[in-house]
């Protein structure tokens, strides 16, 4: 009996190795382990196979001739084999106490993600730092890397979206991007995204030059969103106007008072996430413009007190 | 029949393992181990699987060819696998995003080793500057980490997201590391006389103290995920009625039991250290949560709600 892993390793080098696709027949006549049923071994290289692409071996499905119906199989070398590169020991350390600091909390083991890169160089460093991961992430990452369009389910929707680029920002993954049914570009959080990615074929679109996702994403929660950007004033008082300064960045700073308060104007396009952002600040905060953003604070906070428990 | 080890994580160890032998004739079992973290044994056991591999007609001159002499290794005729595979989504997103954070903490050296091997990687994976990891630059974050490496008890001045207060008081810092989007220092608070969990971006001054503490043994990362919060006995307990859109309360907070009907609604018990902290989430929330029970805790969002609104009808 031929061991499993045995006969997945001959069928890689075989697949790698030919010139043309091969028939199923010809790869089972090829390859030893194999039963000899044809429904047996139709359905046993059908779960190799799986088991191939499932590691990430690119087995291609190719038409035999341009006539005929029959398909064939095989590894294209260009698609199979990473580029050299030709990393220096010290880079090979540098990458390895990366990932021994920074885990990316369900990605692959540290030593793991370093397989093929020569495993692990040097000395692992004390945990720094976790990332959290979310099931669409890769996917995205791979149409993001391979610049196909994806179509997925956000909040009920179905989006088109050429991702450009992807971001971790405040303890979330964002993709940004051109979204093909608002036309523009819009920035999603990727673990609000409903069931799986669908990535249609490599090369169809070209990011901008040098694009920096965090200015796509604009840098505050009621920037996300799809409504028409109104600017909000909201003053704070002095015990919290240090921290808000430090999230909004000087220039949103308006007016500065004797008593240390201040005034932000902040464009918003999400008022569902800047009432959160006010609320949060307590008796520390004020909605001061404009009349209608102060008016659906007030309607807010009174329906609120009305409310019976 | 017995269940078998899936066999995919091993095919693709061995993938990686001949190219780099095949590369560095003569290497020592126990380096080869070390490098891709497996124990010798099963490297051994990855080896002899290989010389019954090749190419048809598996004829010698076919087939790949180990030796192991005196614990060094030698793998000829493998052309086929002289190089790795490609990395995967999974690989390429983790080398990536782990060494785009560390880069972005201060203090980094934005164009030494990692960096290069960055550029190399992203090359490689046919990416640009569009992965982008932010990990934040809090005001103290240097100060802290200096003063956990020298072991110097600091005082600072911390605000409260919990009391919305302001207070001081000594700790020793045990470890620095960020964690759901934030910094956090674990500490030793003399104020508490207990282990502490503080947010770099609530820290409004940092002082030396002049006095050093006994450095303990290093915090791991699988822990930062519990120790950043978790609910002490003696915390209130609230039990929320949460609509379909505030489900997301129920994946950010701990709750201790989480309920969901048919409808899309929750039924949840979260713990309430502070009051404070149960105020915001109720005004958030509004009409989409409601307190259940403790009878005491039903009138925190209303009461609350009826304070913030006297600022708008001036």
């Amino acid at each position: 009996m031929i061991d499993r892993l045995e006969r997945l390793t001959n069928l890689v080098a075989t697949l790698l190795d030919t010139r043309r696709p091969l028939m199923l027949e010809e790869i089972v006549e090829l390859v030893p382990g194999y039963p000899d049923d044809k429904l047996a071994y139709r359905r046993q290289f059908e779960r190799d196979k799986e088991t191939l692409r499932g590691i990430g071996i690119p087995v291609r499905v190719e038409p035999l001739d341009s006539l005929g119906p029959e398909q064939g199989y095989r590894i294209l070398p260009d698609e199979y084999y990473l580029p050299p590169l030709e990393l220096t020991p010290d880079e090979q350390a540098a990458l390895h106490v990366a990932v021994t600091a920074v885990r990316l909390e369900g990605g692959p083991a540290p030593a793991e993600a370093l397989w093929k890169l020569g495993g692990r160089e040097g000395e692992a460093a004390n945990a720094l730092a976790a990332l959290p991961t979310v099931p669409a992430l890769p996917a995205m990452f791979d149409a993001y890397r391979s610049r196909a369009t994806v179509t997925f389910r956000h909040r009920g929707e179905l989006r088109h979206l050429d991702p450009w680029g992807i971001l971790f920002r405040r303890g979330h993954w964002y993709v940004v991007g051109h979204d093909h049914d608002r036309g523009d570009r819009r920035s999603f959080r990727v673990d609000r995204i409903e069931g799986e990615v669908e990535t249609g074929p490599a090369h169809a679109f070209e990011p901008p030059a040098r694009l920096e996702p965090g200015a796509v994403l604009g840098d505050e929660p009621w920037r996300y969103g799809d409504e028409d950007v109104v600017a909000a004033r909201v003053a704070v008082d002095a015990r919290q106007a240090s921290p808000v300064v430090e999230q909004v960045g000087e220039d949103a700073v308006v007016e500065r008072r004797d008593d240390g308060a201040i005034v932000v104007q902040l464009p918003v396009t999400n008022t569902a996430a800047f009432r959160s952002f006010v609320l949060g600040l307590l008796d520390a905060a004020e909605v001061v413009a404009p009349p209608e953003l102060r008016e659906e604070m007030r309607d807010w906070l009174e329906d609120l007190a009305r409310s019976a428990p | 029949m017995s269940p078998r080890p899936l066999p995919g994580p091993r095919l693709r160890r061995v993938l990686a393992l001949v190219p780099w032998i095949a590369d560095h004739p003569g290497a020592a079992l126990a380096e080869i181990a070390g490098r891709f973290g497996v124990s010798e044994q099963e490297l051994e056991h990855d080896l002899e699987l290989l010389p019954l591999c090749g190419l048809p007609p598996y004829t010698p001159d076919r087939l790949i060819e180990v030796e192991i002499v005196d614990g060094h290794v030698w793998i000829r005729f493998a052309e086929y696998f002289d190089r790795p595979l490609r990395l995967s989504a999974e690989e390429g997103l983790a080398l990536l995003a782990a060494g785009r954070a560390l880069l972005a903490v201060p203090g980094s050296d934005e164009h030494g080793a990692l960096a290069t091997a960055l550029e190399k990687l992203a090359r490689a994976l046919g990416v640009t500057e569009g992965l982008a990891v932010e990990v934040g630059e809090p005001p103290y974050l240097d100060a802290l980490r200096r003063a956990t490496d020298a072991s110097e008890r600091v005082e600072i001045d911390y605000y409260s997201f919990g009391r919305d207060a302001t207070t001081t008081r000594q700790i020793d810092t045990r470890s620095v590391f960020h964690a759901f989007g934030h910094w956090y220092a674990a500490a030793y608070c003399h104020e508490a006389a207990d282990e502490r969990l503080f947010r770099l971006d609530r820290i409004r001054a940092v002082r030396p103290t002049g006095t050093s503490f006994e450095p303990p043994a290093r915090e791991d990362a699988a822990h930062f995920g519990h120790a950043v919060y978790h609910p002490r006995a003696e915390d209130p307990r609230v039990t929320l009625e949460l609509a379909p859109e505030a489900a997301w309360v129920v994946e950010s907070y701990p709750s201790e039991e989480a309920e969901e009907r048919p409808d899309g609604s929750w039924r949840a018990v979260l713990a309430v250290s502070e009051r404070a902290w149960l105020e915001r989430l109720l005004l958030q929330l509004g009409p989409a949560a409601r307190v259940v029970a403790p009878a005491e805790l039903q009138t925190v969002g209303t009461e609350a709600a009826a304070r913030l609104v006297t600022r708008y009808l001036r």
